[in-house]
């Protein structure tokens, strides 16, 4: 009787209720987009910031004299890192000419897990060295030999391929110079040069990392500590003491079910229910919004747990207010006007 | 089963050191329309309220005697339906989905509820109306709603407050005629200055307000 009561209560389209369920809907909807607008922005920001190079860690001898090298196991060992996008050693060359590019073009060998293209090409053109250009072509040496290459897209500075031919280490290599690893941009940069320290394998003098941009923010960490993630529950907190202003004009139907034998508690149930659904309503829209819109977060499950959260806030803040008015006795909800 | 004795002795009630009424006996007859009368402010629906077991009175006693099996060890809420001042109704549902809460209440099935619903309705002349909803039923029809789902609940007592304080003569003249020739085995008890539904109740218990305190 109690479900039967709070769905007809809230499907009628005279209900009063009936207009919350459409504020609930939009709501839902404004919160995930709300949510994809943040992560847009932070998205963006560190897709700047890693062409700029954060997160780039490069390792390298701390002078020229240093005599120092870095096995090939470990630096390309840390790219099977769930922390590490690309990892792998960079040796560079000397400049050779190509008909296709130009002569003294710049050549270094560079490991596959650092320029995946090479697992499948003889050879990646910097982005810099063929701008406009993104089809694979070959390049012919002058010693005849000819090389299937890919055209590179632009990669973050400290990875030092932009301006360079890449070709394939040599598989006796077995130590390097260079090691360039590039995290997520979702890890820390603090935590990124201690954990390519902790795990390369050096000879001789120690290595220095660096990285070509260091920021003085976290923005990650500024994102998920902003005032603004508890905008979904002060939404739903809002909306849900809203439609318990709104039940103070239900005094009349109150007490039309208090004056025909419904119990206090059968008619906080069903005042509860009716919050219930309402903020399954918002729930749905914006667990819908958020698979509509979820290729554009970097966690497509945050808005879902969001709205979680803003429902059961909804729930309680409207449910309990409104129930508390239910608890008045039945002849005072009666001359209420 | 349904026919309960209604007896006050000696009653008193009182809002902290406010006397309303005091020394109040009568009996009410199971099984009849009585009238309780008395003028504005004399404390009928505060002896309505504690009949009904809303409010304590502050001194006396009120027995429910019943001439069958059934319980009135109950709180007397349970034993309970009221028929409002005002017309108190789910003005978003039909006629029919108002007086269908009361039998429903009582935790009666939907089919049984909606039988029993509409015959009521069909006993306060709106069964025509059953579908419509309560928001476009004029003030006089909305108050035979709230006769009507009195009647569909199975409470032993039905306890009117002014059901008639904001009818015109027309309809009041139709509720009283309603009380008048209603089939119900409940005790019902209307508190009224209305002389028109005075007329129409079996017997009528005269109030005189006892107001004391600051």
């Amino acid at each position: 009787m109690l479900s039967r009561e709070a769905v007809k209560n809230i499907f009628s389209p005279v209900a009063r209720l009936f207009p919350v369920i459409a504020v609930a809907v939009l709501l839902g909807a404004v919160q995930s987009a709300l949510i994809v607008h943040q992560s847009d922005l932070l998205i963006a920001t560190l897709a700047d910031l890693q062409m700029r190079g954060r997160n780039v860690v490069v390792s390298a001898p701390r002078s020229a004299e240093s005599a120092s090298t870095v096995t090939r196991q470990s630096c390309e060992g840390l790219a099977s890192y769930p922390q590490v996008v690309n990892a792998g050693l960079v040796q560079p060359g000397d400049p050779a000419d190509f008909l296709e590019l130009g002569s003294l073009v710049p050549v270094q060998a560079a490991s596959t897990t650092l320029v995946p293209d090479l697992a499948t090409h003889d050879a990646v053109i910097g982005s810099a060295l063929s701008p406009g250009v993104h089809i694979a072509k070959n390049l012919r040496m002058p010693s005849g030999q000819v090389l299937h290459a890919a055209v590179g897209t632009p990669q973050p500075a400290g990875v030092p391929v932009n301006s360079v031919l890449s070709v394939p280490l040599d598989v006796d290599t077995s130590t390097g110079v260079y090691c360039v690893v590039v995290f997520d941009p979702l890890i820390p940069p603090s935590t990124a040069p201690e954990i390519v320290v902790a795990d390369l394998r050096v000879t001789g003098d120690p290595l220095y990392t660096s990285s070509p941009f260091v920021e003085s923010v976290d923005v990650v960490s500024t994102y998920l500590t902003r005032p603004e993630r508890f905008l979904p529950v002060g939404i739903a907190l809002l909306a849900g003491f809203s439609t318990f202003a709104l039940s103070g004009f239900r005094s009349s139907e109150f007490a039309a079910y208090r004056l025909s034998g419904t119990t206090r508690r059968s008619l906080m149930i069903i005042v509860m229910l009716e919050q219930a659904m309402i903020a399954g309503f918002y729930l749905s829209s914006a667990t819908a919004s958020s698979l509509a819109l979820g290729t554009r977060l970097a966690d497509p499950s945050v808005p879902v747990l969001w709205a979680v959260v803003g429902a059961l806030a909804w729930t309680l803040s409207a449910g309990s207010a409104a129930a508390v008015s239910s608890l008045r006795r039945a002849s005072d909800l009666a001359k209420d006007r | 089963m349904k026919s309960v004795e209604v007896l006050l002795e000696d009653v008193a009630c009182a809002f902290g050191d406010r006397t309303v009424m005091s020394g109040f006996s009568a009996v009410f007859s199971p099984g009849r329309v009585g009238a309780l009368v008395g003028p504005s402010g004399s404390g009928k629906s505060t002896l309505l309220a504690a009949i009904g077991g809303l409010i304590a009175p502050s001194s006396g006693t009120i027995t429910l005697r019943s001439t069958s099996d059934l319980s009135t060890s109950l709180p007397r809420t349970n034993l309970v339906a009221w028929v409002p001042q005002g017309s108190n109704c789910l003005g978003a549902r039909t006629a029919l989905d108002n007086v269908m809460i009361a039998p429903l209440s009582e935790g009666r099935e939907p089919l049984r509820a909606r039988d029993r619903a509409r015959s009521a309705l069909d006993d306060v002349g709106l069964l025509s109306r059953a579908d419509d909803l309560a928001r476009t039923l004029s003030g006089g029809e909305l108050q035979r709603v709230s006769l009507a789902r009195a009647f569909a609940s199975s409470k032993p007592i039905i306890l009117a407050d002014e059901p008639t304080s904001s009818l015109d003569a027309r309809n009041t003249e139709i509720m009283a005629d309603l009380l008048r020739s209603s089939s119900t085995e409940a005790t019902v008890i209307v508190a009224t200055h209305d002389p028109l539904l005075i007329e129409s109740a079996a017997y009528f218990v005269q109030i005189r307000g006892s107001h004391s305190g600051p």
